[in-house]
């Protein structure tokens, strides 16, 4: 039939046909065996001409395939290596060098990209050792003991054991965050907890974009890029910490970067009231005695930070944190009292600028506040775990080193010109 | 022998002597200079000592509120806070019965609780006296404002006179703050719209003693408890119009000047719960917010 399809044969089928027919009519047996025979050259090689397009098709097929096969490989070679060269580029510009700095990832970046991540770590992130932590588990409990003993009791806190950490030295500013809403953060459902998909849509700013409840347009207010990020959710807050490679510090994390615990004797640990010790100073905190009554850039009250270099701990806003306040918690204020409260809470921590009594912001002081709450005062700064780190030095039998990213590690091969001239 | 004399438990009430000289300041009524508190009215006799020895006459400004409302929430917060401010609107609490309140009140909250609950008896009540200077006004003024128990006012709305203090001092006060419990409205109680129509139908009624009538005289609507209602701090007016439209309407129609207000003191709130006793609500931080304002707002056209 395909045969048949082409003009040209079938001319020639319709010419020896023909032949046939006339050796036929007019009794020439010779005219109609030319006719025959006419007929059966040009069927078989039509028949033998099909064969060999055809075995010469596949054949080309073959090697074409084989020849795009190879190509695609490249291709997609290529195309792996400029989307990882893409993704750290991007990742670097965005400053998520925790992802960076991970085992699987370091491994694809140059030297240099390898020492941007880590300047921008050491630069934004500060190290708390592993120690203990007293802590109490307690809601609203403020951290003096009252005169009026009959109701008030001081209560015993308890001792937690806290391995080494790196924190954000600045709580997450809108800058930042926006960098994280630039990059569809809201959109990439990987970041965000299972049961919080359904409501991710609702996690809109006041023109109905993804973004901060206090954001318009999906951008935060004019001159406010260094400001801590407010208006956000727990979920948002974690949500930004998966992204940038890291989570959110837990109540014992917290308070051991502010309180900065010492060890005394084998059993004793005394702590500070605030983070830069026990007295409160207005310029050392934006607390509503500071009559700001706003939130300022993270890098401000600078004498206010802690001894690990960590700033901001007390006042300017409440940060997440990631522990969980159950729906019944013990009050601890009345001896034999329990809160109780209306929706499970995640604790916050540090006061914020309209906090008005500088009793509840101090390092050990607890609020709680609803998950999905985006409220004017509350932000978040991340933690990273030291061991999540790359750099770790592995010994022969498979043992890691205690200190990942210490400042051994972290120094650049360039800053030491002795050093350098030596290798 | 001797005779045993029986004396009734209100023997306060020999102090009054309608010919004595001290008046009392919030009711008038005549009383012996050593009365501790006013046999008429009850206000603590301290208030006309400190008002006779003032240059500038004090005058009185309410606040009232249903049960459980926050009066004393907010009184309290609001001298704290006037008294550290250190621009703006400041306040300089008098006598220790005003500095009294203002301690219980911040005492409390610094500890993650709220003042215990006003007692009905009126000799127990609140009164705070203080002076007020304003920025740019050179002269300050001084006010007297009472914080009575919620069901003695709503007794007097119910039974005019039988609270005379709350009838004096409504009689001759410049303004009123009517402060709203946000979180019994968002419940679906219609108890505070009552409440509101009742007191504003009661002052609208009130013979006055000065030429402005109630009409003119500035009237603050205070939503209370707005923490946990963002619609309701974002646009008070807005949300008094939705929610309390017999309220709303009673302004239009009998309050030439007046406004909604929202406040809130605590950031967030649990219940607490002792043994068997019923959970009493407790702050988990204080945080004030749009506290000064209607205080403000309400000085400001006093002064018209």
């Amino acid at each position: 039939v395909r045969i048949i399809r082409s003009p040209f044969l079938l001319m020639l089928v319709v010419i020896a046909g023909l032949l046939i027919g006339l050796g036929v009519w007019s009794g020439q047996v010779a005219s109609s065996l030319a006719g025959v025979l006419g007929a059966m050259f040009v069927l078989l090689r039509l028949g033998n001409s099909g064969d060999g397009r055809r075995k010469q098709r596949s054949t080309l097929a073959q090697s074409t395939a084989a020849a795009r096969q190879a190509s695609d490989r490249d291709v997609a070679v290529e195309q792996i290596e400029d989307e990882t060269e893409d993704l750290i580029i991007r990742s670097l510009r965005d400053r998520r060098y925790a992802t960076l700095l991970q085992r699987p990832v370091i491994g694809s970046l140059t030297e240099e990209q390898r020492w941007q991540a880590i300047d921008d770590f050491e630069e934004s992130m500060a190290l708390v050792p592993q120690g203990r932590v007293l802590l109490d588990d307690a809601l609203a409990v403020v951290g003096y003991i009252d005169e009026d003993v009959e109701t008030h009791t001081e209560r015993p806190m308890e001792q937690f054991h806290v391995e080494a950490f790196y924190l954000d030295r600045y709580a997450v500013s809108n800058g930042q965050f926006k960098r994280f809403v630039d990059a569809g953060g809201y959109e990439q459902m990987e970041y965000w907890l299972p049961d919080i998909w359904p409501e991710v849509l609702d996690f809109v700013d006041q023109t109905g974009q993804p973004g901060p409840r206090f954001w318009s347009h999906g951008t935060y207010a004019e001159g406010r890029a260094d400001h801590p990020v407010v208006g956000i959710c727990w979920y948002e807050a974690a949500a930004y910490a998966a992204w940038a490679g890291k989570r959110l510090p837990s109540d014992a994390e917290w308070v051991k970067a502010s309180s900065w615990p010492v060890q005394v004797g084998a059993d004793q640990v005394i702590q500070r009231r605030y983070p830069w010790g026990e007295v409160l100073d207005r310029g050392q905190a934006n607390l509503w005695c500071s009559g700001l009554l706003t939130t300022v850039p993270v890098d401000q009250f600078g004498e206010g930070m802690s001894v690990g270099g960590v700033q901001q701990l007390v006042g300017n806003t409440w940060e997440w944190t990631a522990d969980d306040v159950g729906e019944r918690v013990e009050s601890a204020m009345i001896a034999g009292g329990d809160l109780i409260l209306q929706s499970p809470m995640k604790g916050i921590r540090g006061g914020a600028f309209d906090t008005y009594f500088e009793a509840q912001a101090t390092c050990d002081f607890r609020s709680a506040e609803r998950l999905v709450a985006r409220k004017h005062n509350i932000g978040f700064r991340c933690a990273v775990d030291a061991n999540d780190l790359m750099l770790l030095s592995e010994g022969a039998d498979g043992s890691i080193s205690a200190d990942p990213l210490g400042a051994d590690t972290l120094r650049h091969p360039t800053d030491d010109p002795q050093e350098e001239s030596r290798s | 022998m001797s005779n045993l004399v029986s004396v009734s438990l209100d023997s306060y009430r020999l102090g009054c002597s309608p010919g004595a000289a001290l008046h009392c300041h919030v009711c008038q009524a005549g009383n012996v200079p050593h009365a501790d508190v006013c046999c008429d009215c009850f206000a603590p006799m301290a208030l006309t000592h400190q008002a006779l020895k003032q240059k500038t006459e004090p005058f009185p400004l309410a606040a009232l509120g249903a049960v459980g409302a926050g009066k004393t929430v907010y009184l309290g917060m609001l001298m704290d806070m006037l008294s550290r401010q250190q621009s703006g609107l400041q306040m300089l609490v008098r006598g220790a019965f005003s500095i009294n309140m203002q301690q219980t009140a911040a005492r409390a909250l610094a500890r993650c609780e709220f003042p215990p609950k006003t007692p009905n008896e009126p000799d127990r009540w609140n009164w705070v006296h203080c002076q007020i200077r304003r920025p740019k006004n050179r002269r300050p003024s001084e006010i007297i404002i009472p914080d009575p128990a919620g069901e003695a006012i709503l007794e007097e709305l119910d039974h005019p006179n039988s609270y005379p203090g709350i009838k004096a001092v409504l009689a001759r006060c410049r303004g009123a703050i009517l402060l709203l419990d946000t979180l019994d409205l968002e419940g679906g109680s219609r108890d505070q719209e009552y409440f509101a129509m009742k007191v504003l139908s009661y002052l609208s009624e009130l013979p006055t003693t000065n030429k402005k009538g109630w009409d003119k005289r500035p009237v603050a609507l205070l939503f209370t408890k707005a923490d946990r209602c963002d619609t309701c701090f974002e646009d008070p007016a807005g949300y008094a119009q939705r929610r309390l439209p017999g309220v709303w309407r009673h302004c239009q129609e009998r309050f030439g000047r007046h406004r909604f207000f929202a406040c809130g003191v605590a950031g967030g709130f649990g219940y607490r719960v002792i043994g068997r006793e019923a959970p009493v609500q407790v702050p988990l931080r204080i945080e004030p917010r749009g506290i000064i304002e209607p205080f403000e707002w309400l000085m400001r056209h006093v002064h018209k």
